[in-house]
């Protein structure tokens, strides 16, 4: 590994009140003296647009001398009042960004409140919030302060600090910062579970339009990167010594890059002095050994939906390409709320496309669970999303001479394919049809929603009700249950051909 | 017709194996036997009730012809079956039990029969209010670094909650109180975990919370607060997801 050193070499703090002055060369940063608590309002105000708070993917136990275990299944710790679930404690490091992206809240040319954590306080705050079972571990942002490899190296730090020095074995989920040294991305690597680079718009027009300062080539370099990591060092474990003071990759100690006279600063600056001696190492030994896997947990991205006009078939053709190319973990997306003021962006009273959102993640489910095909589910001729009708069922319904299958003999993923019936239920489904012929009755039990399913099944060769298997017949009808349709859209109970409708509808981000 | 006969049980995986143990050796045949837990005190007609004291050997021989016989699954669908607040739990794991030596390890795939079901629907039940209070308990700090949690779960859950924290905290003394039941599982730091009656405990041991612990507790609700979408706002959907018997003793749902 080659050292990482950053070229600047001297600095001077002022520290008053109010603020601490920080110069190095030319550059000036200067800083209003905040809480801590100030701060984390800030900087988690600012994190909140960012989706996958998720902590799924990986198996860790816990060990003697650390803190913490992981679970592959994910858990939810708590859920803000948006319903979202909140696992992992998701901040940015700061908020003090030199981009300019139009729809962001913290885009340079905006007016808002300034925050910058130190990796010390991103710790120790992991850590109490941690042993208190607030949390799952964290996911650590950051807008541009500097440059990126300044921004990705306080990451870096703050990583070494909680994994190496601490013995955190909690999860953690970093950004990587486009456009940074890929060694800084590669040693973030060994300390993170997931990664993930945000693609930020689904196409490069977008982002060339509303992201002047990124540009696509640089998203999809570091996800080339992590990608051909997790690849290349499979099964490869590197061992760690850590504990207080002692900090070492391989045997050999780590050239700390807190050496360099800006982070020495920024380590200096706002320490809040209550923090310097956390409990939590109190029981630990002074020296232990790890070893570390690459990203573990994988990698994942996110997109901003319905600030640029793409179709949903568009959107979905997206989401499908990256799973293959990158073997991405998960893709995220993010409903547009207006928050700037910008001619390039959709009006302010604009309403976020929650449903579309809504179908996404379900198209997304059908892609990844479901063994569907993105063009299955939309094409050039039908580009936008069903309003009424999930996508599955969208798709049952123009395949009609497939149905009805019957459900003691049709394979697994024909089941699957039946509207009512999900991954658990076809599974219960197999499993219990070896021991008897299964009935309607039966099928409600084991979690089947019959009356979603009953068009398009048959027990024995017999179907539930005398129905006709026929679009407009079957549309009418499961319609008028109104089942788990969104408010607005409960006076609605004729067929129309759709347009992008969006509305308050109920979702769910699933771990 | 015969009289049905009742052996009523204590309330624990031994009681429930002990009944089950002596049913079955009564030979009088199962639709003539009946398992009941103590606190269920209805009378019925055409029934003679029998005490059953919890024998642990008998216990042991039950719970390894499960293991042997019917499989690992099914004991852990009977274990969940006997932590549930069902009152006709002690019934139901004994007609499981009867179609499980019947069937072998494949009764676990016969999830049209009734009683499968029952099995199956609590196992499900049980291990997500487990899984949710994995992410729901709250620990507060004592002035002498005891972490202390208080919950109170519809299921008796800390036998197989406690594992996870234990494993997660393995450095930390701490203890997760079971407030319904009055039963707390206790970990000292490096050292074997145990389950204990409220009434054994020495109060002495919890302090006062530590002085910090106002301080996270307002960061953790404030970052809390923060993090959620105004525009997106969806209250029924934050009660689906988490609901309201679990907020008792989370701070971040307590008003100022």
């Amino acid at each position: 590994m080659i050292p990482y050193l950053h070229e600047t070499s001297s600095y001077d703090i002022v520290k008053t009140r109010n603020r601490t002055y920080v110069c190095v060369g030319e550059n000036m940063v200067i800083q209003e003296n905040m809480s801590m608590e100030e701060k984390l309002s800030i900087l988690s105000d600012a994190a909140k647009f960012d989706v996958a708070c998720t902590s799924s993917g990986v198996d860790r136990k816990g060990n003697q001398d650390g803190i913490g275990n992981a679970a592959s299944c994910g858990i939810c710790h708590t859920y803000s009042q948006d319903g979202r679930c909140i696992s992992l404690l998701k901040i940015l490091f700061t908020n003090e960004c030199i981009f300019d992206c139009k729809y962001c809240i913290n885009r340079r040319s905006n007016d808002v409140k300034r925050a910058t954590f130190t990796p010390k306080e991103v710790c120790d705050l992991t850590i109490e919030f941690y042993r208190r079972n607030f949390i799952e571990g964290l996911f650590l942002s950051s807008g541009i302060v500097n440059s990126p490899d300044y921004t990705m190296d306080l990451i870096y730090q703050t990583l070494v600090l909680l994994r190496i020095q601490h013995g955190f074995n909690g999860y953690i989920h970093v950004k990587a910062i486009p456009g940074a040294d890929p060694e800084l991305v590669n040693r973030v690597g060994w300390l993170a579970d997931r990664m993930s680079v945000n693609l930020e718009l689904p196409t490069s027009e977008g982002l060339k339009e509303l992201a002047p300062n990124k540009n696509r080539k640089n998203i999809l370099k570091p996800m080339k990167q992590i990608q051909l990591g997790i690849q290349e060092y499979k099964g490869k474990r590197i061992e760690m010594t850590g504990g207080s003071g002692i900090v070492g990759i391989d045997g050999k100690p780590i050239v700390s890059t807190q050496n360099t006279a800006l982070q020495l600063a920024n380590l200096q600056m706002g320490i809040d002095p209550s923090y310097d001696n956390p409990v939590s190492l109190v029981n630990r030994k002074n020296k232990f050994k790890k070893k570390f896997r690459f990203v573990p947990a994988g990698q994942s991205t996110q997109m901003i939906i319905g600030a640029t006009p793409e179709t949903d078939y568009q959107l979905l053709s997206v989401t499908s390409s990256l799973y293959k190319k990158f073997d991405l973990k998960r893709v995220f997306y993010s409903a547009y709320v207006p928050i700037n003021e910008d001619c390039l962006l959709p009006s302010m009273d604009t309403k976020s496309p929650l449903l579309r959102e809504h179908r996404l993640y379900q198209a997304d489910w059908l892609l990844r669970f479901y063994g569907f095909e993105a063009d299955e589910i939309l094409n050039e001729e039908n580009p936008y999303f069903n309003v009424l009708l999930d996508p599955k069922c969208n798709w049952a319904l123009k395949h009609l001479e497939q149905f009805p299958v019957e459900v003691n003999k049709a394979d697994y993923a024909m089941l699957l394919r039946v509207p009512g019936i999900g991954v658990n239920s076809a599974r219960r489904i197999v499993r219990a049809r070896k021991m008897a012929v299964l009935d309607f009755a039966d099928l409600k039990k084991m979690g089947v929603v019959l009356k979603r399913a009953h068009y398009f099944i048959t027990c024995n060769g017999k179907m539930m009700y005398p129905v006709k298997i026929e679009e407009d017949y079957i549309i009418r009808n499961m319609l008028e249950v109104k089942e788990k349709l969104p408010e607005p859209l409960q006076e609605v109970n004729t067929y129309k051909q759709l347009s992008m409708f969006d509305t308050n509808y109920q979702w769910r981000v699933g771990s | 017709m015969n009289e049905i006969q009742v052996y009523v049980c204590e309330d624990s995986i031994e009681g429930i194996f002990t009944a089950i143990y002596d049913a079955w050796a009564s030979k009088r045949g199962h639709v003539n036997n009946k398992i009941q837990l103590e606190h269920n005190t209805e009378i019925a007609l055409f029934c003679s009730y029998l005490s059953v004291k919890p024998d642990l050997e008998k216990a042991e021989k039950v719970t390894r012809s499960i293991k042997q016989k019917i499989g690992l699954e099914a004991y852990r669908y009977i274990y969940y079956m006997a932590l549930s607040n069902r009152d006709d739990k002690a019934d139901a794991i004994y007609r499981f039990m009867i179609l499980g030596f019947h069937y072998g390890s494949q009764v676990m795939d016969h999830l049209s029969n009734d009683a499968v079901n029952l099995m199956a629907k609590t196992y499900k039940r049980v291990s997500m209010e487990r899984h949710r209070y994995t992410g729901f308990v709250r620990f507060e700090e004592l002035s002498n670094h005891i972490l202390v949690s208080k919950i109170r779960p519809e299921n008796n859950i800390l036998p197989i909650l406690a594992p996870h924290f234990v494993d997660r905290f393995s450095s930390e003394n701490f203890m997760i109180i079971d407030e319904s039941r009055q039963m707390a599982v206790v970990h000292p730091a490096r050292k074997q975990w145990f389950i204990l009656s409220m009434e054994l405990m020495d109060q002495n041991v919890l302090e006062e919370v530590s002085e910090r612990e106002k301080e996270m507790k307002g960061a953790w609700a404030t970052f809390v607060e923060h993090i959620s979408i105004k525009e997106r706002e969806n209250l029924k959907l934050q009660q689906n997801m988490c609901p309201l018997r679990y907020r008792e003793f989370m701070p971040e749902f307590k008003k100022e």
